[in-house]
């Protein structure tokens, strides 16, 4: 995955890209952190937190340190950043571009 | 009731959802919140789990307060850190009793009690727990770093129940953190966090903490609604089984709501 955020093409093209390699392995955190399968599938605008996901707090912390032990991204730490965690997609864009900007610098 | 749930005590009300299939009358008895809650569930499981539990709870409190479950009015106290609106959940009136509601996996806890309470229960993950260090008071970090596994991810999980029960007790959110205090380490007894708190007996393959709000301890539970006894982990604290309720709070009640034939 990280070889690949920082692949060529277009600079949104590749960010999309990204973002969607990202989303791929945040679903497969989730379905481990909740121990259901059922979380490969969820659509990218599906909100995480609150009902839709039902992820509670002790599997809402796992999937953030889980995120940052394998992108070295710390989505809680930065203002735990309610716009990034809204839903799978906004996290994975999140994760994506920082991810990147910490491959770049 | 509430007259012998005095410093120290709590009543602990344990519910299998798989036993319960709340019907169309027993969810009448959720407020427009609770249903508009439930209706934005993506799975099926979870819409269950919130709605069982959430009628447990409106059972559980009405014996305590006399009230009908459809008629209790359930408020959020603001957060004492942040004033933020998604604190500690309480009924209204100084002289009510608190409460605290778990859930995860097939489990429910409804924890009730004189003073300020916070429960919770979770379900043992499958997966490390390890980075979970990173967020624990550094003194809890050093116990869990210090043990081999599998007896860290138990330990893990362990603290995170205590913690957790602790933050649902004074109202704040785990977006405040979880490393202001240890829960693991401290001296036995200690006040944590302005809590008593301590390990309660879980069905087995889930971990459970219960916090008490002062110094009184967490000194006396008694559990009115139990678990399959067979279910209980043999490695917590066996509670007193006091005034058990084995009663299918939920099946007994749906009965009850069988459209009736021939008459009445």
């Amino acid at each position: 995955v990280t070889a690949a955020l920082g692949g060529a093409g277009s600079a949104g093209r590749s960010a999309d890209a990204a973002a969607n390699l990202v989303a791929e392995e945040i679903r497969g955190i989730l379905a481990a952190v909740t121990g259901r399968p059922e979380m490969l599938g969820i659509p990218a605008d599906m909100p995480l937190f609150g009902p839709p996901v039902g992820l509670d707090s002790l599997t809402g912390t796992l999937l953030l340190r889980e995120i940052q032990r394998r992108f070295g991204v710390d989505v809680a730490g930065e203002d735990l950043n309610l716009d990034a965690l809204a839903t799978l997609g906004t996290l994975a864009a999140f994760v994506g571009a920082r991810a990147a900007a910490g491959e770049a610098g | 009731m509430t007259a012998e749930l005095g410093p120290g005590c709590a009543d602990l009300w344990w519910l299998d959802i798989r036993h319960v299939h709340p019907g169309p009358a027993d969810l009448a008895e959720l407020d427009q919140a609770e249903r508009a809650k439930a209706a934005s569930f993506a799975f099926a499981a979870d819409r269950h789990r919130y709605q069982a539990a959430h009628v447990l709870l409106r059972r559980v409190l009405s014996g305590y307060v006399n009230v009908q479950p459809g008629d209790l009015v359930v408020r959020r106290v603001p957060c004492p850190r942040c004033g933020g609106p998604d604190g500690r959940p309480a009924l209204p009136g100084t002289g009510s009793p608190h409460f605290s509601l778990a859930h995860s996996g097939d489990a429910v806890l409804v924890a009730v009690a004189g003073q300020a309470v916070g429960a919770d229960v979770e379900r043992e993950p499958d997966g490390c727990m390890c980075s979970m260090t990173s967020v624990m008071h550094p003194s809890d970090a050093a116990v869990m770093i210090a043990l081999a596994e599998p007896q860290r991810h138990e330990a893990v999980i362990r603290w995170w129940v205590r913690a957790e029960a602790v933050l649902k007790c004074t109202g704040e959110g785990i977006a405040h953190g979880l490393d202001g205090f240890p829960v693991i380490s401290g001296p036995a007894g200690a006040l944590v966090h302005g809590c008593s708190v301590d390990s309660v007996a879980a069905p087995l393959g889930y971990r459970a903490a219960i916090a008490l709000a002062g110094d009184a301890g967490v000194a006396h539970l008694t559990v009115r609604a139990a678990w399959e006894d067979r279910d209980l982990d043999p490695h917590e604290p066996v509670l007193e089984h006091r005034d058990e309720v084995r009663t299918e709070l939920l099946s007994r009640r749906s009965q009850t709501n069988e459209p009736r034939r021939g008459g009445g």
